[in-house]
């Protein structure tokens, strides 16, 4: 784990430390934390940008890159969630953008650029990889709220929870059926039976059943329905991180 | 009816919690294994107890009849699961038995440039499995790569027997300018002194290169190298000339004469391997003997004919002289596709569409 000092890596390093503060001040000094936290958001869409001026494409090939696009995702997310969901807890979700970022700056992913293989040129490709990591970022910002309802049974962390899986849950229904479509014209079918594509089935189904249990049994069960979210962004991390470095589920989505 | 509803709920639940489990059971096996669980006759008897679910869910719950997003959802799956059962192998032998239906689910074609054929052949075993009604030509097939990019790589080559394989016989040495590195299981090393990415090699009188200049208008590199084996050491440049795309540097004086065998060793610089951006195939179809359409088809621009999508696959990675194909029947496609946007839209008008409504109707009320 070492810190190679390129230019992308430089903008992340000023994000982490802009977002850190942004997590530390955003308790109590509100309006200096917001400026931290702007200030982190326009490093890491400085590096996505300068990222992207390397490569020659969009950068959302590896896993070096996704992290650093869910680095850039967190202000939006958090600005959406405050103002259409009335759902806080900012300073969690900076330092979530923290956590996100660190392994981009100290090379735990390898930053080689890649050539984009056929397969992935297609229009299909950012809208696809985009939802899933916007969804992604939804959704574990919705288990922190879910973590803390199963430990203090809150019904504002609930209702939060609640509202947060509602935003995230069409965005990662559009990733799983437009990652299907694409499917079907890149690999001549729509589901290849994939373990990325299984673990990510995995990840959906269990915010579907969250939705069937808050839908059906309402709000009597609230530490079931946020154990469910909690499992789901235990899912998801799976998803995005066993899969792709472990060669035991090598398959078509393996350059991810 | 409330029995039956509570039956529905908890049946649903359970769906979803068996589904998920074998999804990750699924994604343990692989593939291939994946794919023979999910279409096994307890999983089949499993995905029409589900959709028996989302029928029953219509007639027991009026609350998805209410909600425009629901109905979507609901629906969308429904559709999704009775699209893919029709397209299924067993849906495709259900067809041919009660409707005479008759088309082969999958299978794959392999055609050399300025053949044809109608043969369909096993993804696996490559075994016959059945002939297309119509007939598939490949006018030319072309492959457009990357621009070469990137430090020339370092090579090694093995003293193996000359049918061994390309493998065995090569091994690439890593190197850093300044740094001094193995050369492949050998005890030679290698220290690289200079690496000039544009270069001009210059020669002596025999015309042998005895060193580099920095050239902008070249496109070959140049590199300094010292090769060294217990104490001994000798130094050389690889500096490929006239457009080469590669050169070498002999290195068999550091090995004692009585290793005959590996006095013609030597390091290669050479160019990396170009990465392929995209292949194409010109293919041309046939109905009795007559050309009828033309399309290139391309890794996700599939050719459509005759309720069979073709597919660009693989390609001869030694000469590009024939194209793989795959051939998949779109039966049951569309209804998928139904299935999957009803989905989406169902998502999005239930999680976001009814939600914003609720709350513009209550700012409207608490207006008036």
């Amino acid at each position: 784990m070492t810190f190679e000092p390129t230019a992308v890596n430089i903008l992340v390093l000023v994000a982490m430390a802009a977002y850190a503060a942004a997590g530390a001040l955003l308790v109590r000094r509100r309006a200096a934390g917001w400026a931290a936290y702007g200030a982190g958001f326009g490093a890491a869409v400085g590096a996505f940008v300068v990222r992207w001026v390397q490569v020659g494409h969009v950068p959302f090939q590896n896993l070096y890159e996704v992290f650093l696009v869910m680095g850039a995702m967190m202000l939006p997310i958090s600005l959406v969630c405050r103002r259409a969901l009335k759902v806080g807890l900012e300073f969690a979700d900076a330092w979530i953008g923290v956590a996100v970022l660190f392994p981009v700056a100290f090379g735990v992913f390898d930053p080689a650029p890649q050539y984009l293989p056929p397969a992935l040129q297609s229009p299909l490709f950012v809208p696809h990889v985009a939802a899933y990591l916007a969804a992604y970022v939804v959704l574990v910002k919705a288990a922190v709220q879910a973590a803390g309802c199963v430990l203090g049974r809150s019904a504002a962390l609930e209702q939060a929870t609640h509202r947060m899986v509602l935003l995230g849950f069409p965005m990662l229904t559009a990733g799983l059926v437009l990652g299907a479509y694409w499917a079907r014209l890149a690999w001549d079918d729509y589901w290849g039976w994939d373990p990325k594509e299984l673990w990510s089935l995995a990840s959906w189904l269990a915010f579907l059943g969250y939705l069937h249990v808050r839908g059906t049994l309402g709000v009597r069960y609230p530490r079931l329905g946020s154990a469910l979210v909690v499992l789901g962004a235990v899912l998801i991390l799976i998803t995005l991180l066993w899969v792709n470095l472990s060669a035991r589920f090598a398959g078509l989505h393996s350059y991810a | 009816m409330k029995r039956v509803r509570f039956i529905v709920m908890w049946s649903t639940l359970a769906a979803i919690g068996l589904l998920a489990v074998l999804s990750i059971v699924g994604a343990f096996l692989g593939a291939a294994s994946a794919k023979a669980l999910f279409t096994s006759p307890p999983l089949v008897a499993f995905w029409f107890f589900l959709a028996a679910i989302l029928v029953g869910c219509f007639l027991v719950d009026w609350r998805i009849i209410r909600s425009p997003g629901l109905v979507g959802l609901h629906l969308g799956a429904l559709l999704v699961l009775a699209g893919s059962m029709w397209g299924s192998n067993l849906g495709h032998h259900v067809a041919a038995r009660l409707f005479g239906i008759r088309r082969i689910p999958h299978g794959m074609m392999v055609i050399p440039v300025g053949g044809q054929t109608d043969q369909l052949l096993d993804v696996r075993t490559s075994a016959p499995i059945g002939r297309l009604p119509f007939t598939v030509g490949l006018k030319d097939f072309r492959i457009a790569y990357y621009p070469p990019g990137g430090p020339w790589q370092l090579w090694f080559e093995r003293p193996v027997p000359p049918d061994a394989p390309d493998e065995d016989r090569w091994a690439r040495v890593p190197w850093t300018v300044g740094e001094e590195t193995a050369i492949g299981e050998t005890v030679l090393r290698v220290r690289v002194l200079r690496y000039l990415p544009y270069a001009r090699p210059t020669m002596d009188a025999e015309g042998k290169v005895v060193g580099a200049e920095p050239d902008a208008s070249s496109a070959a590199p140049a590199m300094e190298a010292e090769v060294s084996l217990r104490g001994r050491a000798i130094r050389g440049w690889l500096a490929p000339a006239g457009g080469a795309d590669h050169a070498s540097m002999p290195i068999g004086a550091l090995i004692p004469v009585e290793v005959a065998a590996h006095a013609d060793l030597a390091l290669y610089l050479a160019e990396p391997p170009r990465m392929p951006k995209d292949y194409f195939s010109d293919l041309v179809i046939l109905e009795g003997g007559r050309p009828v359409a033309e399309k290139t088809i391309e890794v996700n621009h599939p050719l459509r004919w005759d309720g069979y999508d073709i597919y660009q696959a693989d390609y001869d990675k030694a000469a590009g002289s024939y194209t793989v194909l795959t051939v998949r029947s779109d039966s049951g496609l569309r209804v998928v596709y139904a299935g999957f946007w009803l989905f989406v839209v169902g998502a999005l008008v239930r999680c976001w569409g009814e939600r914003a409504w609720a709350v513009l109707a209550r700012r409207r009320r608490h207006d008036v």
